[in-house]
């Protein structure tokens, strides 16, 4: 009878066991599903993106029968080839530090997830009527977790990756993989400052650290957009300059930097590599997510102004979130872009130019946004 | 090296001011070099070279460079073959640039054969058009594998599939994409197809345009400048001194061309420039090779319009193998077919050192022949050697990544420089 | 105490706490009695995640995000790095030399203790843990609420520590920078000139090039 009461309680809004079923079932969407998915998806992407600018062939091998999908399914087939390779561990490895790092690798990417809103809230109960925005009694925000510290904790758990690197460098006896630790610590760190400097102006502008609240205050126009703005648009190319180099990708992949030092992760094979490997892509989708989240409106569907108030929610509700997961999509794409493009910074001129340029400059835009503000007052 | 930790820290307590009270701060930490192992397995030495780096933090000490991991005995297997035989083994010598190599190893039997003046109009012109061609693709492959080792992806894949397009051709001339072994002794192994000035034409229009692309990826763009500019200087007199020539020595102001101070075939009849380099440093050295495409390109151009019809082989039935339909109809052709595929052509005793300007630079060929069919020495001399050896020089004082630029646009070749 | 802890947190809670407690203690053991250095810090880094736990079960977020954000992610990004570079028998184990500063430390450490100690023994009498625990305010522990303590109750300690950051900022530039760096810095910057003034073609694709004109020169 008691167990009835609590499933029974998971379907009434605001029972404690609703809370937590909902929250469940966001995260099992975004963070396993969403995020490992589209990962999935980018690293073929890449791939065929790549094929396509270099103007070849590209990914085209790995087909089910007749299902060919310009060869899509290559994730498939690398998820395969990694569980199968042998699982390799160096013989003066620190054995435990080995076997951490890639968890530590994998495990920040994913949980920054939870701060992110991924579509409008979701009316309980009203699901088949018009709902318009702000008027729900029972919303359920498609947010895991809606803190008042919000980009703070983003910051806070992505800081932690570094761990991922800087161990797997150390723990696995090679010179060669300890220089790739090292160069992953100094960079991440370093860009780390820039991020937050970035974004700082963008606490100013907003008067929230939650993205919620800022997505809110996004109109539906993408001149209502956060990236619309001097200040803004400067903050918007220092954070994904930033966010370029966190995610240790070309032109910011020293550490890894395959003809150089071949990197970090260099003794490392089978699905602890592969973990390293899902790990940067699933980085890549959650910190586009949060500057679609910052800048470009979020889950805000362009042109399409009082949309809530002519649909049934249920439907506003998949109509935001495919717009938001379009955008993450996009944006994405033009991260991969960008790898393409440019050739690789050495270390010294990778330090320079993020404490000596673009340190900075994010700083003072912190200090023009602050003053701006100050003066429109 | 010459930092003693001693010293310095006294002469900073001068600097700052600070009363020397004893030995109050800890000592400095001890620091040592640590020696780094790079190669052969590495990706950016093309499996074929070990650096030991003695490195503190990321900058270069010491470095000691072991060549020799593609040696394959060329030189002792010289001496077991045929004359002819030894066109296979200069394929693979610099192996993106095979025409070349047997271009001058060609050019160096019939030295000694004395019939360097007979050789054919139409097969010299072949010579240099087939020969510039592997020029063109051997500094594509440069530039574009430099380009990638510094992460530049996209100009790599334009460059091969530059490349790609005068491999074809050459392909469809010799029958080998790679190696090709259409040189003889005395001329080429078959004139050019049907269609080969079109083509090639063809080929010239489209990749001065892929030329264009990666020129804008990278000429201007400022990571890549960044990484090569000032990286890497090669002086004039060292490369004098350690025998540097080609791209790589012009690079660094030493204006040596052999096409150009010791003109052979029929260079002297082409009009071109010889790019030189002012810093010597690995831009320029991208710059050079970037301007002999162009340069070679001319040089295409007015070989195609200068070549006429002729014979492409020397008409002496001792050094040239009787047509095939001889071969099989006449017992006296099949009899000299037998006797130079078994004995080999008869090079008169003597030594030769006949020397061209290959991909990496001067190509020499010293070939001692004792009167028969086979060579008694044959030896190489291979332009990237002296460059590797200057490396040495060069690289202490450098970071780890900064070997990658310097190393690529040496244009080291394994089956060059190791033989 | 754990009388106390129930009345007020409920069982939940409780367990909650005692489970970060308890990671934070152990992790602090790990930290003191592990002979490799990068486990000590590593354990140092959980401890300080669960006690970034424990600030979150109090609902102060802010202050538990900045202990991951600071502590976990960047003070002890840096211990590790230098811990790393440190090759391990170089470090002494235990030495005769500066018994005299280490006695102090104990005593130091030895008073930390009797205070805490003493905190806590007389836990009834002071007013943060004596009287039942309530409810925290809505805005207790939120970002605005402590930057607003932060910028006018305790402006002057704030800016103090600032300061002092900033000391130890100019003070380790300083100590760092040896002879050595500097004249490589300046032989990169002759360098650097000596490129710098060398007239670089924009594009090298088409047209005539200076370069050529050089070679003329030198053989015609």
């Amino acid at each position: 009878m008691h167990m009835w009461e609590t499933i029974k309680g998971s379907f009434e809004y605001g029972h404690p066991g609703f809370t937590g079923l909902s929250a469940l079932i966001k995260i099992v969407y975004l963070m396993l599903a969403f995020g490992p998915g589209l990962a999935s998806i980018l690293t073929w992407m890449e791939r065929r993106q790549s094929s396509l600018m270099q103007d070849r062939l590209g990914p085209n091998r790995a087909n089910i029968g007749r299902f060919k999908a310009w060869g899509i399914t290559h994730f498939l087939a690398d998820a395969l080839k990694f569980m199968v390779k042998e699982d390799f561990v160096p013989v003066k490895a620190h054995k435990f530090l080995f076997a951490l790092a890639p968890v530590l690798a994998l495990a920040p990417a994913l949980i920054v997830a939870a701060i992110i809103p991924f579509g409008a809230p979701l009316c309980w109960g009203h699901l088949t009527e018009i709902v318009p925005t702000g008027t729900c009694g029972q919303a359920v925000d498609l947010q895991i977790a809606r803190l008042d510290v919000g980009i703070l904790f983003y910051f806070a758990i992505s800081s932690l990756s570094v761990y991922g690197a800087t161990l797997a460098g150390w723990s696995s006896y090679n010179k060669w993989a300890m220089m790739g630790g090292l160069r992953a610590s100094s960079q991440m760190m370093s860009y780390e400052v820039t991020m937050g400097m970035a974004v700082l102006s963008m606490f100013l502008i907003y008067g929230t650290l939650e993205p919620g609240a800022m997505v809110a205050q996004q109109g539906y126009w993408p001149w209502q957009w956060g990236i619309w703005g001097i200040p803004t648009a400067l903050s918007f190319f220092l954070f994904l300059t930033a966010a370029i180099a966190e995610t240790k990708r070309t032109p910011f992949d020293i550490p890894e930097g395959e003809p150089e030092i071949i990197g970090y992760f260099v003794e490392y094979s089978g699905l602890r590599f592969g973990m390293f490997f899902l790990g940067e892509f699933i980085e890549i989708v959650f910190s586009s997510a949060l500057m679609v989240t910052i800048f470009l409106g979020g889950w805000h569907l362009p042109f399409l102004d009082g949309l809530a108030d002519r649909v049934p929610n249920i439907a506003f509700v998949l109509i935001t979130h495919g717009a938001w997961i379009v955008k993450v999509f996009l944006f994405t794409g033009f991260q991969l872009l960008i790898r393409w493009s440019l050739p690789r910074f050495r270390s010294d001129q990778l330090m320079q130019l993020g404490w000596q340029r673009l340190l900075p400059v994010s700083i003072a835009n912190v200090l023009i946004t602050a003053g701006w503000i100050l003066y429109s007052r | 090296m010459n930092h003693d930790p001693t010293a310095t820290s006294q002469k900073r307590r001068v600097v700052l001011g600070v009363r020397d009270v004893g030995d109050m701060d800890a000592p400095e930490l001890p620091s040592e070099s640590i020696p780094l192992n790079m190669g052969p397995s590495h990706p950016a030495m093309h499996g074929t070279v070990r650096m030991v780096l003695d490195v503190e933090g990321e900058k270069i000490s010491n470095v000691d460079i072991q060549i020799g991991y593609l040696h394959r005995c060329f030189e002792k297997e010289a001496e077991h073959a045929t004359y002819t035989q030894i066109f296979p083994y200069t394929d693979r010598l610099n192996y993106i640039s095979p025409m070349l190599n047997n271009v001058g190893y060609a050019m160096a039997v019939e030295k000694l054969l004395g019939i360097d003046k007979k050789i054919p109009e139409r097969a010299q012109y072949i010579r240099v058009i087939v020969g510039e061609m592997a020029r063109i693709s051997d500094h594509m492959t440069c530039l574009g594998a430099g380009a990638m080792e510094l992460g530049a992806f996209t100009a790599f894949l334009y460059m091969l599939k530059a490349r790609e397009w005068i491999w074809e051709l050459l392909e469809e001339v010799s029958g080998a994409r790679l190696t090709h072994s259409y040189m003889r002794i005395g001329g080429v192994s078959a004139d050019l197809t049907e269609g080969f000035m079109p083509r090639l034409r063809d080929i010239l229009t489209k990749s001065r345009v892929v030329l264009a692309d990666v020129d804008k990826l990278l000429t201007r763009n400022r990571i890549f400048r960044d990484r090569m500019d000032g990286i890497g200087i090669f002086n004039k007199e060292d490369c004098a001194a350690w025998g540097v020539t080609g791209p790589v020595g012009r690079s660094a102001g030493l204006a040596y061309d052999v096409r150009k101070d010791h003109p052979y075939l029929v260079y002297d009849r082409l009009d071109f420039d010889v790019p030189i380099g002012s810093v010597g440093d690995n831009f320029d050295r991208y710059a050079v090779r970037v301007e002999e495409m162009n340069q070679s390109m001319r040089i295409l151009e007015q070989a195609m319009d200068q070549i006429a019809d002729g014979p492409v082989l020397v008409n002496d039935p001792r050094i040239v193998l009787p047509a095939k339909s001889e071969t099989y109809n006449s017992i006296e052709a099949m009899i000299a077919h037998f006797k130079i595929i078994m004995d080999g052509i008869r090079v008169p005793a003597g030594e030769v050192y006949s020397f061209t300007e290959g991909g990496n630079g001067e190509l020499g060929f010293y070939i001692v022949a004792d009167g028969t069919g086979r060579p008694w020495k044959c030896r190489v001399r291979p332009p990237c050697v002296p460059a590797v050896a200057l490396l040495e020089k060069i690289l202490p004082g450098l970071f780890i990544a900064d070997v990658v630029p310097t190393f690529g646009m040496i244009n080291m070749i394994g089956g060059e420089c190791d033989r | 105490m754990h009388q106390l802890h129930t009345q007020t947190v409920g069982l939940p809670a409780t367990i909650t706490f005692a489970i970060l407690a308890g990671l934070t203690v152990i992790g602090a053991l790990f930290t003191i009695t592990r002979r490799n250095p990068v486990v000590a810090v590593i354990s140092l880094v959980g401890t300080f995640f669960a006690l970034a736990g424990v600030y979150a079960s109090l609902s102060a977020h802010f202050l538990a995000i900045l202990q991951i954000l600071v502590y976990a992610g960047a003070i002890m990004v840096l211990f590790i790095f230098v811990v790393m570079i440190l090759n391990r028998d170089e470090i002494t184990r235990v030495a005769a030399r500066g018994m005299v500063r280490r006695g102090l430390g104990v005593v130091a450490a030895g008073y930390v203790v009797w205070l805490l100690a003493s905190v806590v023994a007389n836990s009834s009498a002071t007013p943060l843990l004596g009287g039942p625990l309530s409810e925290p305010g809505a805005d207790f522990g939120t970002v605005a609420s402590v930057g607003a303590s932060l910028f006018t109750d305790f402006m002057f300690p704030f800016e103090a520590v600032s300061l002092l950051l900033l000391v130890a900022v100019v003070g380790g530039l300083v100590v760092s920078r040896s002879e050595k760096q500097e004249d490589d810095a300046e032989e990169t910057a002759r360098r650097r000139a000596q490129v710098a003034t060398e007239i670089r073609p924009e594009s090298m694709v088409g047209g005539p090039t200076d370069a050529t004109a050089n070679h003329e020169a030198a053989h015609h």
